[in-house]
């Protein structure tokens, strides 16, 4: 019966190039980084490759809620930049050693996204948008005002290494630790859009009433999945602290928000791995750009046009539209 | 009719000033294993679906499914328990597969007693050599099936169709037509339609509903017979 049932049940390993594209990219990703410091790189270099890897994590989580959700926050930094916070005040407060500060940083920005959830999760599109926008300036205001304990505008400054079993972690080990959590925040991604959670998350994303109708509960979806893109910005947070050793309210601004929305768009949301691949490459252009000209902003900002222009569905789906009708072409 | 799987009494529905639902009363049940309701524009065929299944809260009335009074639960409550509906324009889920669609809502409801497998509804419904491209890639016909599949996969106790041949020529009728004679005897289908061929050939009960409320029922020779549903669709008054 079963092997009946196997024969008639379409072939998963028929499934189009598109399902194997983001595993591949990844792959070569993961090989890619993990080389590179082999090759003797420079710190700064290593330290903005950290910086763009981290990135990659924070618009990873975004695109689960916009991709798979379709909840597009603006205010997705506040909650990167909170977790960069409570990450710091944990190596202040409570312990140095990562096993305690990751977990408390990825839990304490999990409820904090829920806590967003529960208040907008039956907002649509710019409402929901608008709403996140808001709750993330909130947010800021609070920690430049609460100077006593953030402080304010400065932020947390001089905070030391983040350490493994008492070994203080140097910023070669950081870096890896954030090409390995970059992995894995990317499997964990990719299976749970695979699990009928995550199906249900995409059908309320094409369409809430319908997916209600279906017996799908909306509201807990939106709560669930804010919580779990939420802790892992928050552990691109921590990360983040754990790199640079400070962390001040321009992580949480309405700036970084839209950057991480701009990665996304140009990575192609519902990809995981595409928005990543955007952080990391926007993250070095526009270090770069800004070395070269004062009037950097100007030709990125071109350059997000054109990129937007010809691959409007972002730069990996686009790519592999261009194979698919190359091949049509080539076929026919 | 005693043994009604859902059943809807005295219903009535305001939108502002407007009374789209007026008092009515429906039964579905196994001596009427497809019933159709049909109306002109306006008559509240659709509203009456959406309160059989939860979507809008009646004004006044009740409903009741195999006995048990479900008037207060929401529509998603409603499918858990087995009332599953279709909508006007297609529902389907774009971004997924007809395999995704099923797998999702086929093990979603607890309790089934008869989970038809994936594979089976697939060719029920056409759909197999569409099991793994994503839904909105599908042609209209392939996508109703798909939304009528996904119901089904719940195993609905009632299954209610708003308009399912709408936009479609005459082979593809003829094949939604075929899936729900498949289905017939299976699960209680309630259909609201307007292809008046499609209903005589498909309904073992029709009701028309004309400004709100039911003016005819029987099966489709004695529709088809009585006046009063002719002057409704002519708008000249009735009997």
């Amino acid at each position: 019966m079963t092997q009946a049932l196997a024969r008639k049940l379409p072939d998963p390993r028929r499934k189009p190039a598109r399902y194997l594209a983001p595993y591949l990219v990844m792959g070569a990703f993961a090989v890619t980084f993990i080389a590179l410091p082999a090759f003797g790189l420079q710190r700064s270099t290593l330290s903005l490759l950290s910086l763009a890897v981290i990135f990659g994590i924070a618009v990873m989580s975004l695109d689960y809620i916009y991709g798979y959700g379709g909840m597009m926050s603006f205010g997705h930094a506040a909650l990167f930049g909170f977790g960069a916070y409570i990450a710091g005040f944990s190596l202040q407060l409570v312990s140095r050693e990562l096993f305690v500060g990751l977990p408390i940083a990825v839990a304490s920005t999990a409820l904090l996204a829920a806590a967003w959830g529960i208040l907008l999760g039956r907002l649509e599109g710019v409402a929901f948008a608008m709403g996140t926008l808001a709750l993330a300036s909130s947010l800021r205001i609070l920690i430049i005002q609460w100077r006593d304990v953030t402080g304010g505008t400065d932020g947390l400054v001089a905070l030391p290494l983040v350490e493994v079993f008492g070994q203080g972690l140097k910023p070669t080990a950081v870096y890896y630790l954030s090409v390995v959590i970059a992995c894995l925040t990317f499997l964990v991604l990719r299976y749970i859009v695979r699990t009928r959670y995550g199906l249900a998350l995409q059908a309320v994303r094409d369409n809430p009433m319908r997916a209600e109708a279906a017996g799908i509960h909306v509201y807990a979806h939106r709560v669930g999945a804010m919580s779990i893109s939420g802790g892992i910005a928050g552990m691109a947070g921590a990360l983040f602290v754990y790199l640079q050793g400070s962390v001040d309210p321009s992580a949480l601004g309405w700036q970084q928000s839209g950057h991480f929305m701009i990665q996304l768009l140009m990575g192609g949301p519902g990809t995981v791995v595409g928005p990543m691949i955007a952080a990391i490459a926007m993250t070095f252009l526009q270090h770069w750009l800004s070395a070269v000209t004062t009037h950097w902003e100007l030709i990125l900002g071109t350059a997000v046009v054109l990129f937007v222009y010809f691959t409007p569905r972002g730069i990996l789906p686009g790519i592999m539209d261009w194979i698919s009708r190359y091949r049509r072409r080539k076929g026919a | 009719m005693t043994s009604a799987v859902l059943a809807g009494s005295a219903l009535s529905k305001h939108f502002g000033g407007v009374l789209a639902v007026d008092n009515v009363s429906i039964e579905l049940g196994p001596d009427a294993p497809v019933t159709t309701i049909i109306g002109p524009n306006g008559a509240g065929k659709t509203t009456l679906l959406n309160l059989l299944c939860g979507a809008i809260k009646a004004d006044g009335g009740s409903v009741r499914l195999e006995g048990q009074d479900i008037t207060r639960t929401h529509m998603r409550q409603r499918m858990a328990m087995g009332v599953a509906r279709t909508f006007q324009h297609t529902g389907i889920f774009r971004g997924l597969t007809p395999t995704e669609h099923l797998v999702l809502l086929a093990n979603r409801i607890r309790g089934i007693q008869q989970l038809r497998s994936i594979a089976d509804l697939l060719e029920t419904f056409h759909l197999s050599v569409h099991a793994n491209e994503a839904a909105e890639d599908l042609n209209h016909v392939s996508q109703r099936l798909l939304e009528i599949g996904t119901m089904v996969s719940t195993a609905p106790k009632v299954l209610m169709l708003d308009e399912p041949t709408a936009g479609m020529d005459l082979a593809e009728i003829a094949q939604i037509a075929s899936v729900i004679r498949q289905l017939r005897g299976t699960m209680q289908i309630m259909i609201i339609e307007h292809d008046i061929d499609f209903v005589l050939n498909i309904s073992d009960r029709i009701v028309v509903l004309d400004q709100g409320r039911v003016i005819a029922s029987g099966t489709p020779s004695e529709i088809q017979r009585d006046g009063r549903v002719a002057a409704a669709y002519m708008r000249r008054g009735h009997p």
